[in-house]
């Protein structure tokens, strides 16, 4: 392109102008040397025009030099340099204000001219600078397409490579294979070519050892024989048979009873094992029913209509089961049922199991959502609280262990019988149970009883300070009636001993003693449960004659303490009644009766202990 | 664990006697038998020739002494010294020679197996059974003595036939579908027969004594088959050792295989012990060597390797024949609790399973090949020998290894177990030894012991 721009004429500098203006704006392949090329064109081409202008008109050639300036003018439209012609032959006139128009105009041009070229150089570099990113890119481009080339080249050259490889190997499994299957025909021809040898062989070889044979033993051979002292007797001490049909009749039967003997042996064995298998399997069935049957009712208020019916079935079967005769039936009849069953309740019992594990892991779910913190609270509560129990069980497990102790001391001195302690020592945990159920029973009853003695001690005092007001009343009336003091005592007694029905004791003696007699025959004498009972009763105020009265009656009841029957509280009680009604409801005989019963029974049972101890 | 003195011995032929009380063993052509348990002479006796092989006959009553290259047979009796009896096979050959269960008959095989004959020490009469089969274990007796199995070979066939040993009639003859039958071995309870084919193919048939086949058994085709068998002694299960290095275990009830024993070089389950022998290193003083110095075999002990283990194994020759593969020794305990078993490519491993949770239980391994091991037919305690001067035991309670004292080397070759299993023959090249074992609290510790892990 640049060769072609130096052929242009730099005497037509428009023309050139244009073109150039034209090939840069068509032909986008912008090049540094083009465009300086233009530059340096343009620059020289204004000089040129320049000095072209100044060497133009001379002094000589004014004239011609304006008329051809005319000339040119009126061709490029420009007004004419001459006035118009006012006649023929007159001269043409120059037209000074037209050569001056014509000039400015030329100079507006000019400038527009040299403005445009300017914009047109600018559009140049910038297209130039355009041309060459794009053709930096483009080579890139190119050399990039040049490396994906080569690289197809190569893969494709890989790829025929290994498909050549490939077809190699192919056929080198295909020469394996085909040398395989010539092989095997060898070994297989030779197999047989072997073992038609061998048999060959071996005919031969018979035949050979038929000749030895014939050679070695019909010839008579005075060396084979058999040089014995004296024959020995047979190792079972019977004489050698014949060899006759019976023998072997015998031998055939000896062989089957042989044989039977091993298949009976065999069956024993198998019906043996087969008798614990079906224990088991009865067992396990039992098991599994007594498992499942509980939940029977869970699943039906589920209306769980399929699981439902099959327990029911489960039912029958465990009814079926029970007979024992089943299972001696042969296990053709049973086998089906059996099996039934058992995959019936083996499905209820997956389901089961399934249904657990289902809220099992809905438990865990649900134990994830929870906080943490709470979680540990609570267990740490739960510890404390097994921790406490814990040490509660050890305590009642140390003072049983005393108590078993000191039975022992007192059972047994002996250092020989410490060893026997081991062997009774469950007995006598088991009794110790015993006792304390007993002991637990006797308290609670002994309680129910000190709350009525209570009831009836308070009662009492009220009675009494009724009574004494009564009698004060009675006395004031008396005293006011004026009547003899002493003869007013005596009736005064007399009444009293009436009202309570005892000859000659005090009345509140009695009641004391009424009171006392109980509690004196649970406790047998036992200083604590008295005392217990003193103290927990009320400051009423029979207290102080019940206890001088204990010591009397202690004295009695102390000779027979378990003789002492609900008759004998009777009358006492009967005569009470009349004063009181809830008095005696208070103490029925029934309860007083149980009370003694356990006591008795605490007594045997310790009397039979002591028996039983070495 | 008490050592006797060491007694001259030839041709390892030393045998206890079923019995117990004696014991037989032969220094070159003299036959010394011996009290049990005092080793005291009790009868010298002189054959003619160098002696090959000795058997006492099942009452112990007589000894069989065999010169296969003089093809004679001499017999003598322990009752009566002077009594002799002398077989000679003649022109025709030796080379096997045994007792009948009864120890009133001889049977002698004849050389090139032409036949065999039947001599009785009770009467005059000679019987020849003939086409008997030259193979591994061509004859077998039942455990009660009452019938012989025997291989024979006619017409390119195999056949066996059953024999009453009272009277040497024939009471099967059947014909079986073995290529080339490799042996023949009857169950202890005598009911049922196994018969194995040549190397070349697994095959394992069982007749019944009627001669019905009850079954027949193929694990694999196209291998090498068969390398030994077993019968455990309850007739409860079948061990088939094969070349593959498996024993296969087969039942007696359906004759289908229960379990698959493999022997795999590498042990990686934590429950299997693995006690390897381990040379304990002599303890020198600092100051002084030992003078004269210690025997080259020093004292090894047993250390429990830790699991996984690896054992060492044996690149086999495949193309020589019988290749050192496959399990090739098999036997099981007395109460048929356990079998040991070697592996031919491992040969220094000594593999006893648990036969009644049917896996693996211990291995032993040794610093020199096995040579032969056996159990002690009283209790399950396995002595192994390695052809070193050491004896190693194994019950359920451990394992131990012996030195056997005395000076020189004593390569144990061979062992054989006394009846009570109160005291074990120990076989060298030309000498042999007694080993006592104490009886009392160690053995009532092992049996307690096995009872615990059972």
């Amino acid at each position: 392109m640049g060769d072609w721009m130096t052929v242009t004429d730099p005497g037509l500098s428009s023309e050139s102008k244009t073109l150039s203006q034209y090939t840069s704006e068509t032909k986008m392949s912008p090049s540094s040397l083009y465009s300086q090329q233009v530059l340096c064109s343009s620059i020289p081409l204004s000089k040129n025009v320049h000095s072209f202008f100044s060497a133009f008109c001379t002094e000589e050639n004014i004239e011609q030099s304006i008329s051809y300036l005319d000339q040119e003018l009126t061709t490029f439209g420009f007004p004419s340099l001459y006035e118009e012609p006012k006649g023929k032959e007159t001269k043409r006139e120059l037209n000074i204000v037209a050569v001056l128009n014509c000039m400015n105009e030329l100079l507006v041009l000019q400038r527009k001219n040299l403005l445009a070229q300017e914009n047109v150089e600018t559009q140049n570099l910038k297209l130039g600078s355009d041309m060459d990113h794009l053709q930096n890119c483009y080579t890139k481009l190119k050399e990039q397409l040049e490396a994906s080339r080569r690289e197809m080249i190569g893969l494709q050259e890989r790829d025929r490579q290994l498909q050549c490889k490939n077809r190699n190997l192919h056929q080198l499994l295909k020469n394996e294979k085909d040398e395989v299957q010539k092989l095997q025909n060898i070994i297989a021809s030779r197999a047989t070519q072997y073992n038609h040898d061998m048999k060959r062989k071996e005919r031969e070889y018979n035949k050979l050892k038929e000749r030895l044979h014939q050679l070695v033993m019909n010839k008579k051979d005075k060396k084979i024989a058999m040089d014995v002292l004296n024959y020995v007797g047979r190792a079972d001490g019977k004489r050698g048979s014949w060899r006759t049909g019976k023998t072997e009749a015998r031998n055939e039967d000896e062989m089957y009873k042989i044989l039977l003997n091993d298949y009976e042996y065999r069956q024993k064995q198998i019906l043996m094992e087969n008798a614990e298998l079906k224990k088991v399997l009865q067992q396990m069935k039992k098991e599994m029913i007594s498992l499942l049957s509980p939940q029977k009712k869970i699943p039906r208020e589920r209306a769980d209509d399929s699981a439902g019916t099959v327990i029911s079935d489960v039912e029958e079967d465990a009814g079926e089961l029970s007979r024992e005769s089943m299972w001696d039936l042969s296990c053709e009849t049973v086998r089906e049922q059996l099996t039934n069953s058992i995959r019936k309740q083996w499905r209820i019992l997956k389901s089961h199991v399934e249904k657990l594990d289902n809220q099992v892991s809905k438990v865990q779910l649900e134990g994830f959502n929870d906080e943490d913190v709470i979680s540990r609270q609570d267990h740490e509560q739960e510890t404390e609280k097994l921790e406490l129990e814990i040490q509660q069980c050890k305590e009642m497990i140390k003072t049983q262990q005393q108590l078993l102790q000191q039975q022992l001391a007192t059972a047994c001195d002996d250092d020989t019988t410490s060893l026997l302690r081991d062997c009774y020592l469950l007995e006598e945990k088991e009794r110790l149970k015993e006792e304390w159920s007993l002991f637990k029973e006797q308290k609670k009853n002994f309680e129910r009883e000190r709350r009525s003695f209570t009831e009836a001690a308070i009662r009492l005092g009220l009675e009494r300070k009724a009574f004494e007001e009564e009698r004060a009343s009675w006395l004031k009336q008396q005293f006011l009636n004026m009547t003899t003091f002493d003869h007013q005592n005596s009736e005064n007694v007399k009444l009293f001993s009436a009202f309570s029905g005892s000859s000659d004791q005090d009345n509140l003696g009695m009641h004391s003693r009424q009171q006392q007699k109980k509690p004196q025959s649970v406790s047998n004498g036992s200083p604590v449960c008295t005392s217990k009972l003193t103290k927990s009763l009320p400051a009423s105020p029979s207290t102080s004659d019940f206890c001088q009265m204990r010591s009397c009656v202690s004295e009695h009841s102390s000779i027979n303490v378990l003789n002492i029957t609900p008759e004998e509280t009777k009358p006492n009680q009967a005569g009470r009644e009349c004063t009181n009604q809830k008095w005696s409801v208070a103490s029925r005989p029934g309860s007083q009766e149980g009370c003694y019963s356990g006591c008795s029974l605490t007594y045997t049972n310790s009397h039979v202990e002591k028996d039983d101890l070495p | 664990m008490n050592f006797s003195e060491v007694f001259r011995l030839s041709g390892l032929l030393c045998r206890f006697s079923p019995d117990g009380k004696y014991l037989a063993s032969c220094v070159q052509y003299r036959l010394v038998v011996r009290d049990a348990n005092s080793l005291q002479i009790l009868q010298l006796y002189t054959c003619l020739d160098q002696i090959q092989h000795v058997e006492w006959s099942a009452d112990s009553l007589f000894i069989l002494c065999a010169m296969y290259k003089r093809g004679l047979v001499q017999v003598w009796s322990l009752e009566q010294p002077e009594w002799h009896c002398k077989i000679d096979e003649g022109s025709a050959g030796l080379v096997a020679s045994c007792w009948s269960p009864d120890g009133r008959h001889i049977l002698n095989t004849t050389e090139f197996h032409l036949r065999i004959t039947v001599w009785s020490l009770c009467t005059k009469s000679v019987s020849y059974i003939k086409y008997p089969k030259a193979c591994q274990q061509g004859i077998t007796f039942t455990r009660d003595g009452r019938y012989m199995a025997l291989a024979e070979r006619r017409d390119c066939k195999d056949y066996v036939s059953v024999f009453v040993c009272s009277d040497w009639q024939l009471l099967r003859h059947f014909d079986t579908d073995t290529q080339d039958l490799a042996g023949v071995e009857w169950a202890p309870n005598g009911c049922v027969l196994a018969v194995w084919d040549t190397c070349l193919e697994y095959k394992v048939l069982l007749y019944s004594l009627d001669g019905r086949l009850l079954s027949a058994f193929c694990a694999y085709e196209w291998s090498l088959g068969v390398k030994s068998v077993a019968w455990s002694p309850s007739s409860q299960f079948l061990a088939v050792g094969s070349y593959d290095g498996k024993v296969r275990i087969l039942n007696h009830v359906t004759w289908k295989m229960i379990t698959e024993l493999g022997h795999p070089a590498a042990i990686s389950n934590p429950k299997i012990v693995v006690y390897k022998e381990a040379q304990k290193s002599p303890k020198l003083g600092l100051g002084h060597l030992p003078f004269p110095p210690p025997r080259a075999t020093s004292e090894s002990k047993y250390e429990i390797a830790s699991v996984p283990a690896s054992l060492q194994t044996l690149k086999p020759l495949t193309d020589r024949a019988n290749p050192k593969i496959g399990v090739g020794m098999l036997a099981f305990s007395p109460d048929s609790y356990f079998l040991a078993t070697r592996n031919d490519n491992v040969p220094n491993a000594v593999w006893v399973w648990d036969m009644q949770k049917l896996r693996l239980f211990v291995v032993l391994e040794q610093l020199s090949p096995v040579r032969s091991f056996q159990w002690d037919p009283q209790q399950p305690r396995l002595a192994i020998c390695t052809g070193g001067s050491k004896v190693y035991l194994w019950s359920p309670a451990g394992c131990a290894s012996v030195q056997v004292p005395g000076e020189g080397d004593f390569p144990v070759l061979s062992l054989c177990w006394h009846c009570s299993g109160d005291s074990l023959a120990l076989l060298s090249k030309d000498h042999f030894c007694l080993c006592f074992l104490e009886t009392g609290e160690g053995v009532g510790l092992a049996v307690r012991q096995r009872d615990g892990h059972t």
